[in-house]
C-alpha cells in the first residue's frame, strides 16, 4: 500500500530558463536525422505558413531541470526508471526564444505488475516563451519500485 | 498507402504511417546527448550502464521520442504535431536496427481542428517493442 508526502503534489518545485538559437535547433534536428528544411534553411523556412524556422517538436526535451525530485517520503520503491513521456505542443520554438520551464509533480500513483508493485511519479513541466505563451508541456512518468 | 498525406480526407482509420527504419549508432547517441543537455553515462558508457544494471550503453527516450516525431512530421508535411506518447517497455540497445512504425486508429473534427489520431511504435527486427505510444495530428481539409 503507497503511502507518500502528498503536500507537494501541483506545487512548483522548480523554476528555469534557456535562450534558444539557431545554432541549436539545427544541431537537435540533425542528432535524430531529420532532414526538413523548416527546421534547418531559414531561406526555406521564412516561405512557409510559419514565416521562419521553428524547432522539431520535440525539441522540448531539452530544457531540462536539474532539479532533485522533491522529497516524497515513498513507503518503498528504492529503484527508479523513466517509464514514459506525454508531450503536447502548443506553439512553434523559434531561435531566439526565451523558454521558462515550471515543474511540478502532477500524480503519484501505484500500480501492481508483473514484477509486483511499482510506483507512478508524474512530473510536469510546463514551457512557455518570453511572450508569454505556453509552448509545450510535458509529463514524464518515473517509475519506482523496490 | 502514399509515402507522404497531406488532407485529412486523404486517410482512413487503419491506414499504417510509412515506417521510418533508423539504426542509432553509439556516434549518433553521444550526438544527441550532447544536444539534448542528457550526459549520462548510461547513454555512451557500457562499463558504466552495467554498473547500474543495464545490459551496456542505450538509447535515450528522448531520441527515441524524436525519431517517432520524425516518422509523423515525415509522413504528415502539412500536419502540425500537437501530442505525442510514449511508454518507454524496454531498453533500446545501441547499433540495432530499428523502425518506427504506426497505424490511423481515429479521426475527428474539433473546434475547426481535423484530427488524426495514431498508435505509434518502435521496434527491432524480430517485431520486439521497445516503445509504443499515441501521437495526434492536425491536417488541413480540403474543404476548408
Amino acid at each position: 500500500m503507497l503511502e507518500y508526502d502528498s503536500s507537494w503534489l501541483g506545487k512548483e518545485f522548480d523554476r528555469y530558463s534557456y535562450s534558444v538559437s539557431k545554432e541549436e535547433i539545427v544541431a537537435f534536428a540533425q542528432s535524430i536525422g531529420d532532414t526538413n528544411p523548416l527546421y534547418t534553411d531559414e531561406a526555406y523556412a521564412k516561405t512557409t505558413p510559419y514565416g521562419g524556422l521553428i524547432a522539431p517538436p520535440t525539441f522540448c526535451v531539452v530544457f531540462r531541470s536539474y532539479a532533485r525530485l522533491p522529497e516524497l517520503k515513498l513507503n518503498y520503491g528504492k529503484r527508479g526508471f523513466d517509464g514514459g513521456k506525454e508531450c503536447t505542443f502548443l506553439a512553434p520554438i523559434r531561435p531566439g526564444d526565451t523558454i521558462t520551464g515550471v515543474d511540478r509533480i502532477a500524480q503519484v500513483y501505484e500500480k501492481t505488475g508483473r514484477s509486483g508493485n511499482m510506483i507512478f511519479i508524474v512530473r510536469e513541466s510546463e514551457l512557455t516563451n518570453q511572450r508569454g505563451e505556453k509552448v509545450a508541456v510535458v509529463r514524464q512518468s518515473l517509475i519506482r519500485r523496490d | 498507402m502514399s509515402e507522404t498525406v497531406e488532407y485529412f480526407e486523404d486517410i482512413d482509420i487503419g491506414d499504417e504511417i510509412a515506417e521510418l527504419d533508423i539504426c542509432p549508432t553509439t556516434a549518433d547517441v553521444v550526438r544527441f546527448v550532447d544536444v539534448a543537455r542528457m550526459q549520462s553515462g548510461r547513454f555512451t558508457d557500457d562499463a558504466y550502464a552495467r554498473q547500474e544494471g543495464l545490459p551496456g550503453a542505450i538509447v535515450p527516450g528522448n531520441m527515441s521520442l524524436g525519431f517517432l516525431s520524425r516518422m509523423l512530421t515525415e509522413f504528415f508535411p502539412t500536419g502540425t504535431l500537437k501530442e505525442l506518447t510514449a511508454n518507454f517497455r524496454a531498453t533500446v540497445p545501441h547499433n540495432t536496427a530499428l523502425t518506427c512504425s504506426g497505424v490511423v486508429t481515429e479521426k475527428q473534427t474539433r473546434n475547426g481542428e481535423h484530427i488524426i489520431f495514431c498508435d505509434v511504435m518502435l521496434s527491432n527486427e524480430e517485431g520486439e517493442r521497445y516503445v509504443q505510444g499515441t501521437a495526434q495530428v492536425a491536417l488541413p481539409a480540403r474543404a476548408a
